[in-house]
């Protein structure tokens, strides 16, 4: 099991390292940032002599590596935009995105086990059917349209939540819910197929002949081996959650880093695009490394191989 | 097939929905009731007829007067461009380079699974707006950023087909009669993982046309004076407390979209690899 995790530490690593080379690279593509630095008026000479100072004339990989050192350094250079330290302004945005994405998992785990596990128990039966339904149906609905029907419906008819804001319970529930949509018809799915494919084992029977309770076998022995499917699906998600943070928080104006990044792009603030791209990059990588070693922790028989 | 698909409700109503949409986008010039960029700001934000509108404009118009079925039918063309073009850049990038490394193993395997890893570890959207940002907004940008951001199930699946009938027999036969590699890999090899590769294009199709219209809702998608489902949508949030369907309208067309290609996909999978049916 050591050799199993050390091999994924580094394939992690190595895939940390790439992410920042293409960041790098994409960025360097993207065009001078000197010319975003200076104002207008600056002169060809005044450019030229920022360019020198600032390493862009230097060749591409001292400039890569000197990137690297200062991002291991915490140094991402400075926002074009407000002036100050590119990671700070990130940091800032960071709680609000934690929070929103850590409810939206939260909502749909509470939505998609439920329905997973009563959907494979009450197979082909009207509930199993209305759940298949409203599963495929989540997975078909764009986040930022669910959105904005969900203000429709609950800020502007009803009245009962605030449309934006950022400081109460009523304010999260909606884009927390837009969010967490997809992920939780995506585990109502793996799960019903998991449970169902569970249920047939002869396990099952044993524990059925042994005069076991319904509830029991379902949750002792059925769930408990459907589990891991919902760990990869939860693991696999977190770039869902991520990437959907930016359209999620783009619709309610939740003032996280997906807001941010879209922000950031449409007024070319490069530096904090480049660390936000980075930091859900390597959130990504880090969760996904921990999902595989609660996998072995969860299921012996990864262990054991 | 037809035998199978009519036993398949959900999967005809898939099919249909998708055919639907497809010739509504090819013959869209056709078939549109007015220019789709044509103002007439005398008759600016209508109701659709089903609520209080007039039969001159069945779905209404929007904040400049221009007529909202002419807009939704011209948007169906980005959607299927997108969703065509991006699904088949996609599997040709993916099919090569998972043939590559399941084939020659090796280094070459090492090379381009490192890629796979590290293109997983880019969330989707985030990759996608990543390259708008960078390239510019234009269509054939959309359609690069869905082939990047979907290559790599094709990549993995061919692989591990690949590894898993590499040293079969009739592989091993082919190669001592003289077979060269590329022709074992491309009549003998890809025929036998055509079917999930069919069934992976479908899902991937549902996921790019989310990603297109999420893209111009962002207003990082194609060109802001092309109509597209998004675009019609993040413009009609505005007058949501006064005209809610020009928000509503291409929701359903874009939810409605993604239901056919998602339900198509599912009896596809039915269809041609029974043994994925749980």
């Amino acid at each position: 099991m050591a050799k199993y995790l050390g091999k994924r530490l580094l394939q992690s690593l190595i895939a940390i390292l790439g992410i920042t080379i293409i960041v790098f690279l994409v960025l360097n593509i993207a065009g001078d940032p000197v010319a975003l630095m200076l104002p207008e008026t600056a002169s060809f000479e005044e450019i030229a002599a920022m360019r020198e100072k600032m390493g862009y004339n230097d060749p591409i990989f001292v400039q890569y590596f000197r990137f690297l050192g200062n991002a291991l350094h915490g140094d991402f250079g400075m926002s074009y935009n407000y002036g100050v330290p590119a990671l700070q302004i990130v940091l800032e945005r960071v709680p609000a995105t934690v929070t929103l994405a850590l409810a939206a998992m939260g909502i749909s785990l509470l939505i998609g086990i439920p329905a997973g596990i009563i959907s494979a128990v009450k197979r082909n039966t009207v509930l199993d059917t209305v759940i298949r339904s409203l599963a495929l149906l989540g997975q078909c609905v764009p986040a930022f349209w669910l959105g904005i029907m969900m203000m429709l419906l609950f800020s502007v008819k009803l009245k009962l939540l605030p449309t934006s804001g950022f400081d109460s319970w009523s304010a999260l529930f909606m884009p927390a819910f837009t969010l967490g949509v997809f992920t939780a018809a995506t585990i109502t799915r793996m799960l019903r197929s998991n449970m169902i494919e569970i249920m047939s084992k002869e396990y099952i029977d044993v524990a059925k002949a042994k005069g076991l309770k319904n509830f029991a076998v379902v949750m002792k022995h059925a769930f408990k081996n459907a589990l891991s499917s919902v760990l990869t699906v939860v693991g696999l998600q977190i770039a869902g959650l991520l990437g959907g943070s930016v359209i999620t928080e783009t619709v309610f104006s939740w003032p996280g880093i997906g807001r941010l990044l879209v922000q950031s792009i449409n007024n070319s603030d490069f530096m904090v695009v480049e660390v936000i791209v980075i930091l859900m990059a390597v959130t990504f990588v880090v969760v996904n490394f921990i999902v595989d070693v609660l996998y072995c922790v969860i299921n012996p028989r990864i262990r054991l191989q | 097939m037809w035998k199978s698909l009519k036993d398949s409700k959900t999967g005809l109503i898939g099919v249909i929905i998708v055919l639907v949409v497809f010739i509504t986008a090819v013959t869209a010039t056709l078939i549109v009731p007015y220019d789709p960029a044509k103002q007439d700001l005398v008759n600016k934000l209508m109701n659709p007829v089903f609520a209080g509108g007039t039969t001159k404009h069945l779905l209404g118009t929007d904040q400049l007067g221009r007529d909202i079925l002419s807009r939704i039918i011209y948007g169906s063309r980005v959607t299927i461009l997108v969703a065509f073009s991006g699904t088949i850049c996609a599997g040709i990038l993916g099919i090569t380079l998972g043939a590559l490394a399941g084939y020659y193993g090796k280094w070459v395997d090492s090379v381009i699974m490192r890629i796979v890893d590290i293109q997983l570890s880019f969330p989707f959207v985030l990759l996608a707006l990543f390259v708008a940002a960078v390239l510019g907004r234009s269509l054939r940008n959309i359609i690069l950023i869905a082939a990047i951001s979907n290559w790599v199930q094709y990549a993995r699946l061919i692989r591990g087909e690949i590894l898993s009938v590499r040293e079969m027999e009739y592989i091993e036969a082919i190669r001592s009669v003289g077979g060269k590699n590329g022709r074992i890999i491309l009549y003998h090899i890809i025929p036998n993982v055509i079917s999930p590769v069919i069934v992976q294009a479908t899902l991937g199709m549902a996921r790019i046309i989310l990603m297109e219209a999420s893209l111009s809702y962002l207003g990082l998608g194609v060109p802001l004076e092309i109509p597209t489902w998004g675009r019609m949508l993040s413009d009609g949030r505005d007058y949501m407390l006064t005209n809610p369907w020009l928000a509503i309208l291409p929701g359903i067309a874009i939810t409605v979209t993604v239901l056919g290609v998602n339900l198509m996909g599912d009896w596809l999978r039915d269809y041609l690899d029974p043994k994925l049916n749980v």
